[in-house]
């Protein structure tokens, strides 16, 4: 879990993975990445258009993950261009807004999609996002302030079902965003991994595998995964 | 966004009923001139959902009648009204209705939603000109139209009424969930790009 | 009848029966233009409209007869002339009143025939649709007036006045749309010296609107409040509306549905009474017809039907026909960008129900923003051209090399764009960009922050002057604060690709030394006045009509804030309009107004506008521009993407660039 533990002569072997956030309009998709890649968060983000892509390092005890990031676009007219994105995603993250029912059920569809259609080894999580607006049984809080429609149960119950790792985030106060990504990078089997990793240092053409640090802009000293 | 389309014989009391459902005064200043007067009704509760509603009330008058089909199309529901005191605005519902599908020519004739309203109930028995069995036989030969009998002035039944209106043209109008579609590329060596100036 | 008299109640045949062609002469006095007042206008509007130009309050008559119940549209029509155009038809209710009457009956009706006359004087104090034109008779000036106007092969038959199927009630139209559209009860003060702008917005009946979300959203400072200021002032004096057939809201610019709802249906009646139904015969008729235009007081509404849409351009700020259309034609663009006509035409078919807002996608957002863009004043959807960025033709040659060595097989176009301006652009031989594309792209990266995050976005995007059937996709990435990247392709599934090519052009940057000079011209904006050797011009607009393209100078210092960069963009909007005035032989217009002079000119190969202090003299002004002319001929190369011989290839041709140096041009 910490960088520190490991031991500093080896390098430690890097690859990517590529990741894909689905999930309805406005449930917080940008907001976790904003916040994972940069530890930032926006109010009022603008909406996503199409898909934006960021990379994003993340240092393991065994090995450097590099996660290759598609924040998808949740307005229902992009929604055909989603397997473009996921085919061939080693991970997806299906996100969901806790204070909207609807968000859920979009939710399920994604999941049955990516079952259906994504790599079979693809792993998923089941976001459940906006944690910040909802108050958990907090002493003396205000039961009005809280504005959870989805309890933890559905949630997790639907996440068992099919075998989806889950977590309930707060973009907004970063809460658990790190440990989403780290989960899922501690779940990609091994020679998934490795498989990608070779095939990219062949230089797979088209893949614009480098292996290579991305320009400043697209990541932030690896600031934003303090693993 | 659900567009209703109020038909009826002048009098009847579409606009009083359109008012009485909106909670708005308004002044009929368009009906006359160019033959339809607008309402909209917000946050409309629909089980789970909020819809809005652009209430359309037009004019009977023969010169608007070419109109209609400007009127009513893409309406995702008609409201029939008659005056249960007038038999002779009851008899018209019939050419009301044909009106409207001949106009709208919906996709789908057979189940477009109506709603039928016999207004004025307000009004004391005795001058009452149709049986509510009446008029229940007529919405059931004409596919089971649900049927309400309101006074606009004692808003009597008004809101229930409008509530299986929004309900039925919410169906009308639930599309599919419609995404774009992007598996037709552009060939850039057939698709010319298109001449002539743009300025 | 020699006299207006109060409307009579006509049965509805009559009404219909009536016609233009054999209205006699009226003559527009005190109390028919009372009675217009109840049904038409607010005070404020009467008193805008009695001398547009400068609010001067017009003498009321104390008592005044109540309105008749049947408003007589055609009387009304002649007591105010309304003047609407229709595409088949000609201009219709062209009555102008003689010069005795007060100027309310005659101004707006003189709009076509007077931007003759007043372009020809020397002082437009006003709008175009100002002076006062002599006594003629009706069918003189009707003629002139409709000549004017008139889109199609000239008809001998004058047409009705209000055309005589669902005869739109102007009254309400603009009692309510006039006053709707003043969100705020409270008065707005306004330091705008500005005769066309009404600045006393006090009316105690104004409604206001409750979700005008710019208010909502604006936050605390300086900067903050003076474009919420902004804003706000103009949704009093600008309106857009798309709308489908059947009269469901697709966008508009401000207002909450309730309100827009009511006057998007109420445009689609008036549109529909104008139309005819293909599919059914009537048989006289033989074209079907659409309501383009029409004015009423200062206010003029545009509208353009493109099934099946509809688009509305309402504006108070005395903009004319022409330039609604542009806007609209923008506005339309930017909807097809985001869904195709493919897509949009296939949605509604058999599904006129259909809410398209649902589909929209956070295209909203790119709609908004041009919307405010176009009401504030863009030169480049003014001139309908494209601004570039001046650089020395040997670091514009570098650039594209380096684009040109980066490129990948899937690449269609490649642009380098800072702050609105083209840098560099690479095409393929046989396609060109056109600006209306370019504009739609330009306005999506500078007028939202949806890509300034410096992530990398894979976008479709349909760019409708090309191709409007279907999808390109772009690459986009700003690799500078306010400089981007942009790699179109027609393969959807080439983002990787292009990524590489982003790299490698990015390296070659490097290595040609490329990002320096860009670095400098987005800092320095652009040039200003002083270093071309005309101190004496405050700002100047060139548009070069071969190479669809213009030059302006910074706005600083003379225009150094919204306020005054706006005040700017409305002359500049006068200016080109009396230029563009169809049927005129204007070449040349001085215009004094408020602080400024200016100066417009306009040949087949450029247009110019000078603006300078209301104390410079013509000569000077004169003299001003010729420098500028001269100066923009020497600088070409550097000002404008083209081979750097002055152009002789219109946009008409289809080559937007003329030649590119051959480096740029790929096969």
């Amino acid at each position: 879990m910490s960088a520190m533990d490991s031991a500093p002569s080896a390098p430690k072997p890097s690859a990517s993975v590529k990741l894909v956030l689905l999930g309805e309009a406005a449930v917080g998709k940008s907001s976790l990445v904003l916040r994972f890649v940069s530890n930032d968060f926006q109010e009022n983000k603008e909406p996503t258009i199409g898909a934006a892509f960021l990379t994003q390092k993340c240092s393991l005890p065994t090995r450097t993950i590099k996660f290759e990031i598609w924040d998808t676009a949740g307005q229902e007219r992009f929604a055909s261009l989603a397997p473009m994105y996921y085919r061939n995603a080693q991970a997806a993250l299906v996100v969901y807004d806790l204070t909207k029912p609807t968000s859920l059920i979009k939710a399920r569809h994604w999941v049955s999609e990516l079952h259906a259609q994504a790599s079979p080894k693809i792993v998923i999580a089941l976001v459940g996002n906006k944690l910040d607006l909802c108050n958990d049984g907090s002493e003396g809080e205000d039961a009005e302030d809280d504005r959870r429609k989805v309890s933890t149960e559905e949630g997790k119950k639907f996440a068992e079902e099919e075998g989806l790792l889950f977590f309930e985030t707060s973009a907004k106060t970063a809460a658990n965003v790190e440990e989403v990504f780290l989960s899922i990078a501690a779940k990609i089997p091994e020679e998934l991994v490795n498989k990608r990793a070779a095939g990219a240092r062949a230089g797979r053409a088209g893949a614009g595998e480098r292996g290579v640090d991305l320009e400043a802009n697209n990541e932030n000293g690896a600031q934003g995964c303090a693993c | 966004m659900l567009k209703v389309i109020i038909l009826g014989d002048s009098g009847v009391g579409k606009t009083s009923l359109m008012q009485q459902y909106v909670s708005k005064k308004f002044s009929n200043q368009y009906k006359a001139t160019i033959g339809a007067d607008f309402l909209t009704k917000q946050d409309v509760r629909v089980d789970d959902r909020n819809v809005t509603m652009q209430l359309w009330d037009t004019a009977g008058q023969e010169r608007f009648q070419s109109l209609g089909v400007a009127f009513y199309r893409g309406a995702d529901c008609c409201v029939l009204v008659y005056d249960v005191n007038n038999a002779k605005s009851f008899e018209a519902l019939d050419s009301w209705r044909d009106e409207f599908l001949i106009q709208a020519s919906p996709r789908d004739p057979e189940s477009f939603p109506f709603v039928v309203l016999g207004n004025k109930i307000d009004v004391e028995e005795s001058k009452r000109a149709v049986s509510q069995k009446r008029a229940l036989a007529f919405c059931q030969a004409k596919g089971n139209i649900p049927y309400f009998e309101t006074s606009a002035k004692e808003a009597i039944n008004v809101d229930q009424a409008f509530e299986v209106i929004a309900r039925n043209a919410l169906v009308q109008e639930e599309s599919e969930e419609y995404s774009s579609d992007f598996s037709d590329p552009i060939n850039i060596h057939l698709d010319n790009d298109r001449g002539g100036c743009c300025s | 009848m020699a006299v207006f008299s109060p409307p009579q109640v006509l049965d509805d045949r009559q009404q219909l029966a009536v016609t233009a062609a054999t209205e006699p002469p009226v003559l527009v006095n005190e109390a028919s233009l009372a009675v217009v007042d109840d049904y038409i206008l607010s005070q404020e509007s009467i008193e805008q409209f009695s001398r547009p130009g400068s609010p001067v309050p017009l003498e009321r008559t104390a008592t005044l007869p109540p309105p008749q119940i049947a408003p007589d549209l055609v009387g009304l029509s002649k007591a105010f002339p309304i003047r609407l155009q229709s595409r088949a038809t000609t201009a219709l209710s062209s009555y102008s009143a003689p010069s005795n009457a007060t100027s309310a009956g005659s101004a707006p009706n003189s709009v076509a025939s007077t931007a003759t006359n007043s372009a020809l004087s020397t002082a437009v104090s006003t709008s175009p649709a100002s002076s006062v034109s002599s006594a003629p008779t009706v069918n003189t000036d009707s003629k002139k007036s409709l000549k004017l106007i008139s889109k199609t092969k000239s008809r001998s038959r004058i047409p009705p006045a209000i055309s005589s199927v669902g005869s739109p009630d102007i009254k309400s139209l603009l009692g309510k749309i006039l006053k709707n559209y003043d969100p705020f009860g409270r008065p707005y003060t306004s330091t705008y010296n500005n005769a066309f702008i009404d600045a006393d917005m006090d009316d105690d009946s104004i409604t206001v609107f409750d979700d005008y979300s710019v208010d909502a959203e604006s936050t605390g400072g300086d900067q903050d409040d003076e474009d919420g200021e902004m804003d706000r002032f103009l949704a009093q004096k600008k309106q857009y509306f798309i709308l489908s057939f059947a009269g469901k809201p697709i966008f508009s610019m401000h207002g909450s549905d309730d309100l827009i709802s009511a006057h998007m249906g109420i445009i689609q009646a008036l549109a529909a009474g104008f139309e005819q139904p293909s599919e059914e015969n009537f048989a006289t008729e033989t074209v079907p017809d659409q309501l383009r235009f029409f004015t009423a007081g200062t206010t003029t509404f545009a509208v353009s039907v493109e099934d099946p849409l509809i688009l509305v351009a309402i504006s108070k700020l005395g903009e004319t026909e022409g330039q609604l259309r542009t806007q609209l034609d923008a506005l339309h663009t930017q909807l097809l960008s985001a869904l195709t006509k493919a897509q949009i035409v296939k949605v509604f078919k058999g599904r006129t129900n259909f809410d398209l807002r649902k589909l929209l996608g956070g295209a909203e957002t790119f709609l908004r923003a041009l919307t405010r863009e176009m009401a504030f004043g863009s030169p480049a959807i003014l001139l309908n051209a494209i601004e570039c960025v001046r650089l020395r033709n040997s670091v514009r040659d570098r650039i594209n090399l380096a684009l040109l060595k980066g490129r990948t097989a899937s690449l269609l176009y490649g642009l380098v764009v800072a702050d609105g301006r083209l840098v560099s652009v690479i095409r393929p031989k046989k396609h060109s960009l056109h600006p209306p594309d370019l504009q739609v792209i330009f306005s999506m990266l500078f007028h939202n922050n949806t890509f300034h995050d410096g992530r990398e976005h894979w976008i479709p995007i349909c760019l409708p002057k090309f191709n409007n059937r279907g999808f390109l996709h772009a690459y986009i990435v700003f690799f500078r604060p306010k400089v981007a990247l942009v790699l179109i392709s027609a393969n959807k599934d080439s983002f990787y690709e292009l990524r590489k090519s982003k790299e490698d052009i990015l390296e070659n940057f490097e290595q040609e030394n490329c990002f320096a000079p860009i670095d400098l011209a987005v800092k320095l904006v652009r040039y200003r006045t002083a270093d071309i050797g005309v101190p004496a011009i405050q700002h100047f607009l060139y548009k070069s009509r071969g190479n669809v393209q213009f030059t302006m100078p910074n706005f600083e210092p003379h225009f150094p804030d919204r306020k005054s960069q706006h005040e700017l963009m409305l002359l500049y909007r006068r200016l080109h309009a009396a230029i563009h005035t169809r049927h005129t032989h204007l070449k040349v217009l001085y215009v004094s107004r408020g602080n400024w002079v200016a100066l417009a000119w306009a040949t087949h190969s450029f247009e110019v506008y000078c603006v300078a202090g209301a104390a410079t003299s013509k000569a000077t002004l004169a003299q001003g521009m010729d420098t500028i002319i001269a100066w923009v001929k020497r600088e070409e190369s550097r000002l404008f993407i083209s081979n750097g011989a002055v152009s002789g290839l219109s946009f008409s041709t289809k080559e937007f660039f003329s030649s590119l140096t051959s480096l740029a041009i790929y096969t």
